[in-house]
Order: structure tokens, then sequence, then C-alpha cells
């Protein structure tokens, strides 16, 4: 388990080369095709994928269900807002900041790497306790995370407006480059979990008493799984963040969580094509039921408005999918070409 | 500090860890059968809050509409068991957290849909408020009430733990659930008991919790599901004796720093809080599980 396997190597870079044809069809799409308002949510779906992908990389190789990545989230995406607000609109609007920060005006890939840096100080505080606990109280472990990172979010004025959020952040970002964001953090989940340390990850999640017993160190290998997905986390927030342009903390809390692990979910945790697929269908959801939840009418009965319709909706059919395949729509597999019969 | 004010704070210290200890008992009843956590247990509260808003609206007295509250938690418990859980036994563990906490969601969403999205008050009975004096010593009421209410409770849930037949199985599942079963204990009806048991903690724990705070709203069940988890964690998993430790070793940290704490902070307590727990799990990642150790009788 310490060398690449050839077969692996191959296997990912099949299911990456597919993937990656997907979302270069969505870009074209989205640049040649589709009026305004449709390539701006083709934007916005493979953002959402490349964060659904993220999350992927640790819950799908450790099998240990996460509530905390939004919390990598927000703290992504509001130091790469930070990063990349003109100095003239951080002194109008966050006066209280250090003046080194103030005076910063980051580039998109020096928001995104002053993001990652951020992101990785937070998450290996934050993973070395939650690497040692028992499986059975990460997912809480998580939760806790997630709130109590939106408790510091919601009130630190100073840095982060409260629960007024961030303003004016420029918009750094092109179809074109979340196009590379979403190719890029599907490659390296891909390869990630070909690796060995994705490998070992794997065994753990199947047995970590067997595991250990093959002398794989069960915290260790839980922890880097964890600083790999938070630092992919943190690539897909700040390309979020810089395509966003205005956000507050309540878009880093439940329903956000929710929303993303249902994507994860429904595809099937265990695949990177999963999570894509995810992503899209419960996109194609929100869409189509967002006029509803405004309110509507049936003939003379005027329904009124009806907020958390969607949350309703996809909880609902992720429930009776859970019922009927508890693994997903994909499982485990990937994308791949047909194996040839021998 | 005066002797006064400390007294008042262990009181106030010692009536919410008596809530924390009995929502944590009911939280921890479903891990030691099933070793899955229970993420819509909040929901248990929320409902049984809704029941005793509509009785108290009603007209019905405060504390008779509490017991309808307790039976309505029972009944929203065995739901919770019947949509998340029994469908999707032996389906992989992320699957069945998932499951409930879609159902977490759903209950709030029906509850923000149908009633309304913003908090109601229930009107509390005045005596509840009031304080007994003795000496210098003022003794808030309810905090009196909820401490008996807690006592009484975990002593009928330890003498029924330890006197009855599907109670030892119980404790049995708790250990091990597996050889629980193959010496005969029927599985189903087992786990059927948990979560019977664990709704009536959540139902006595939500009474009180609503009398606390005199209000309910569709997100009111988060709070009691966190804190609930922090004590069983820190109490040491799978572990009923360690549920009730850690439940007031909870309650001691949080009325602690909010005492200790300059004015400033405060708002962050909540968060200062999961930072303490987390130092502490730092340090020992089994939790208070060494005090609480069962000894086999």
């Amino acid at each position: 388990m310490n060398t690449f396997s050839r077969r692996r190597l191959r296997n990912a870079f099949i299911t990456w080369a597919m993937l990656a044809t997907v979302f270069l069809v969505v870009t074209l799409l989205a640049e040649f095709v589709l009026d305004r308002g449709q390539s701006r949510m083709a934007t916005e779906f493979m953002i959402l994928a490349s964060l659904v992908v993220a999350i992927q990389s640790y819950v799908g190789n450790s099998g240990l269900l996460s509530f905390g990545h939004v919390a990598f989230f927000a703290v992504g995406a509001y130091i790469a807002g930070l990063a990349a607000m003109s100095p003239e609109k951080k002194e109008q609007f966050l006066p209280n900041l250090p003046d080194w920060v103030i005076s910063l005006e980051a580039s998109l890939p020096l928001a995104i790497l002053i993001a990652v840096i951020g992101v990785a100080i937070f998450a290996a505080f934050t993973g070395v306790p939650i690497s040692r606990m028992h499986q059975s109280v990460i997912p809480m472990a998580t939760l806790a995370l997630l709130v109590m990172t939106h408790t510091v979010v919601n009130l630190w004025d100073d840095v982060t407006r409260g629960t007024r959020g961030l303003v004016s952040v420029p918009d750094l970002v092109t179809t074109w480059t979340v196009f590379a964001t979403a190719v890029a953090i599907t490659g390296a989940a891909l390869l990630y979990a070909a690796s060995p340390a994705g490998l070992r990850l794997q065994v753990v999640r199947e047995d970590p008493i067997a595991a250990a017993a093959l002398g794989i160190r069960v915290a260790a290998t839980r922890f880097t799984g964890w600083m790999v997905s938070a630092v992919l986390m943190a690539i897909g927030s700040a390309v979020w963040a810089l395509n966003s342009l205005a956000f507050g903390p309540e878009q880093f809390f439940f329903a956000q969580t929710f929303s993303l692990l249902a994507m994860l979910i429904i595809g099937g945790t265990g695949s990177v094509t999963g999570a894509i697929a995810g992503t899209a269908i419960v996109s194609v959801i929100n869409e189509s039921l967002r006029g509803l939840e405004r309110g509507f009418a049936i003939g003379p009965i005027q329904v009124p408005e009806l907020p958390g319709l969607i949350q309703l909706v996809v909880a609902l059919a992720l429930l009776l999918l859970l019922i009927w395949r508890p693994a997903g729509l994909f499982g485990n597999r990937e994308l791949s070409i047909p194996r040839r019969r021998r | 500090m005066t002797v006064e004010l400390l007294v008042q704070q262990l009181i106030n210290a010692l009536s919410l860890g008596s809530i924390y200890a009995l929502l944590a008992l009911g939280l921890a009843v479903v891990y030691s059968v099933l070793g899955l956590l229970n993420f819509a247990y909040g929901e248990i509260i929320t409902i049984a809050g809704y029941c005793m808003f509509f009785l108290v609206s009603g007209g019905m007295d405060f504390w008779y509409a509490a017991i309808f509250g307790v039976i309505a938690a029972i009944a929203t418990s065995l739901l919770i068991q019947l949509v998340a859980f029994r469908p999707l036994r032996g389906a992989p563990a992320n699957a069945v957290i998932f499951a409930s906490f879609a159902v977490s969601i759903i209950i709030k969403a029906l509850i923000s849909n149908v009633i309304s999205p913003r908090p109601r008050g229930i009107p509390v009975p005045s005596w509840v408020d009031g304080v007994i004096q003795l000496g210098s010593f003022r003794l808030p009421i309810l905090a009196l009430i909820t401490i008996a209410i807690a006592v009484v409770a975990m002593v009928a849930l330890t003498w029924a733990l330890h006197y009855s037949t599907p109670g030892l199985a119980i404790r049995a599942a708790a250990e091990d659930f597996t050889v629980t079963r193959l010496m005969g204990a029927p599985a189903g009806r087992l786990i059927l008991l948990a979560f019977v048991l664990s709704g009536i903690l959540a139902g006595i724990a939500g009474v009180l919790w609503i009398a606390r705070t005199g209000s309910v709203s569709p997100a009111m069940g988060f709070t009691p599901l966190l804190q609930s988890f922090i004590a069983i964690v820190l109490g040491g998993l799978g572990n009923l004796r360690g549920a009730v430790i850690g439940g007031f070793a909870l309650a001691f940290i949080e009325v602690a720093l909010q005492v200790l704490l300059p004015t400033a902070v405060v708002p962050f307590t909540a968060a200062l809080t999961l930072v303490a727990v987390v130092v502490i799990l730092y340090f020992r990642p089994q939790g208070f599980s060494k005090l609480a150790q069962e000894r086999v009788a």
C-alpha cells in the first residue's frame, strides 16, 4: 500500500478525462449557446460540483459523514473575499480591519492561495482532535464545528460585518476559470482516491481495527484525508466567493450543509462521478421549484409563499432514495469505459 | 463572589445539568442499542413543544399539557424509528444518519410551512417563575422543580434498567448488541423499547426546557440536540451513566463560562463551550468514561 497501483491510476485518469469532457461541454454550452441566466446557472453548477467533490474526497474515502465542510466553505469564502476586496471598499465597510489586510488587493490566484493557507491552518487545528475521535461521534463533532464557526462569523463584526455579510467582492471569475477549477478539483479528488494515502483511508473505512493491525495509523490517515479535502474545499469556496460577490453568514449554515450533503448522498458518497451527478440532480430540482416557492396559483386558488419547499422536496426525495438504494445512485462506481469481456 | 451568588449559580448549573442529563440519556439509549446517533432527536422536543403550545393556547393547564407533550414525544420518537431507522436496517451508517437528518429537515420545514416560521410564546404559570426566600438565599422555584423531576425520572430509569428483564436487555445491548441478540433478546422489540425510552426522556427534558425558555419555534430542537450530543461524548459514548455525568459537566462548564467571562465575550459562550469540550477531548479522547465504567453485577 505504499506505491501507486498502475491499474488504479489508469482508471482514475480515464474517469477524469470523461468528467472533464462533461465539464467542457457544460462550459461550451454556457459560453456559446445558453442565454445569460442559463449560463450563470451552468457556472454555479460547476462551482457547486467542485465543492461537493471536495466533500466527497473526505466522506467517500473515510466513510465518515462530515457536516463541518461548510465551516471550511465559510472560512475560505470570507478569506478570499476579504483578500480580493479593493482597499477603498474595505476602508468603507470594514474600517476596523488591521492595516495590512486593508492594503491587500489580491488577484484571483493570490486570493485562492491565501484562502488555501487560511483553511489549511483552521483544518489542521480542528482535524487533530476530530481524527482521534470514535468514528460514530465524528459526524456530530463536525456539526459542532459548523455551529462554532457560524457563531464566530455571525458575531465578529469587525472582520465579517456580522449578519450584514460581505459586499462589493470583485468579480474575478470567468466561466473558463470555473471550468479549470472544477477539472482540477475533480482530478485531485480522483488522484487522491487512487493514491496509497487514499487507499489506506479506504481500508480504515472498511475496518479500522483490521487497518490498525496492518500497521496503518488510523488517526493520521483520517487527518490526511481531512486536510486534502479541506484544501480542495478552500479552492472551491474562494472561486465561489469571487463569483457570488456578496454573501452573509446564513449562506454557510444548515440549509447549505443540507443541500451540499444531499447532492453528495443522492449521487452516492463512494464516487466522484456520483457527487457530480447528484449536484446536477439537486440543481435541477432547485431550479424547477424556485418559482413555486414564491407562491403560485392553481386555477382560482392562490397558494401563498412556501418557505423551505425546496428543502422539503429534496429531503423527501432523499429519504425515499436512501430506502430504495442506501448507497446512492452510483454507489462506489465511477464513470469509465466498459470492460472488454475475455 | 458572595456565598449567596455562588449557591444560586450552583443551583442554576444543577438544574441546567439535570435537563442536559435527561436529554443525553435519551440520545444515549438509542445509541447504545443501534450504535447510531439520531439526528432527528431535537425534533422530538420540537413536536412535544408545539403539542403543548396548542393545548395551552386552547386553555389547558401547563402541567396537564406537559403530560400530552411527553406522549407526543414518544409518538414522534417511534415515528422517527419507523421512517428513518427501520427501513434502513443494515444500510451503511452514513445513510441512516443522513436519513434521520432528512427527517429532521422535513419536520422543521413542515412546521414552518403549516404553522409559522416565527417563534410562539407559551405562557408558563407565573408561580413557577417565583423564588423561595431561605434566609439570605434566593432559590428559584423552576430550578428546584427541574432538579426534582429529573432526579425522580433518573431514579425510575435506573430502577427499571436494573430490575426488569427488558431493562437488563437494554443494558446488555449497550455493552454488546450482537451477543445480547444471541442470548435470545428480540432485536426488533429492543429497538422499539429504546426509542420509547428515548421519547419519554426527551419529552420530560423538553417540557422542562420549554418551562425555562417559554417559547416554541421550528428550529428549537437544535440546541438540545447539540448539548445532548456533547454530553454523551464527554461522558464516553455508549455509556448511560457517562451520559448523566457528561450532562452535568457540560452545564457546569457553561454556567462557569457565563459567570467568569467578561460581558463582551458572553455572546461567544456557546462557541467557547465547544472549544472547552474539544480541549477536554483532546486530552481524553474517551471522555470521562473511566469514571463512569459500569461494574458488572
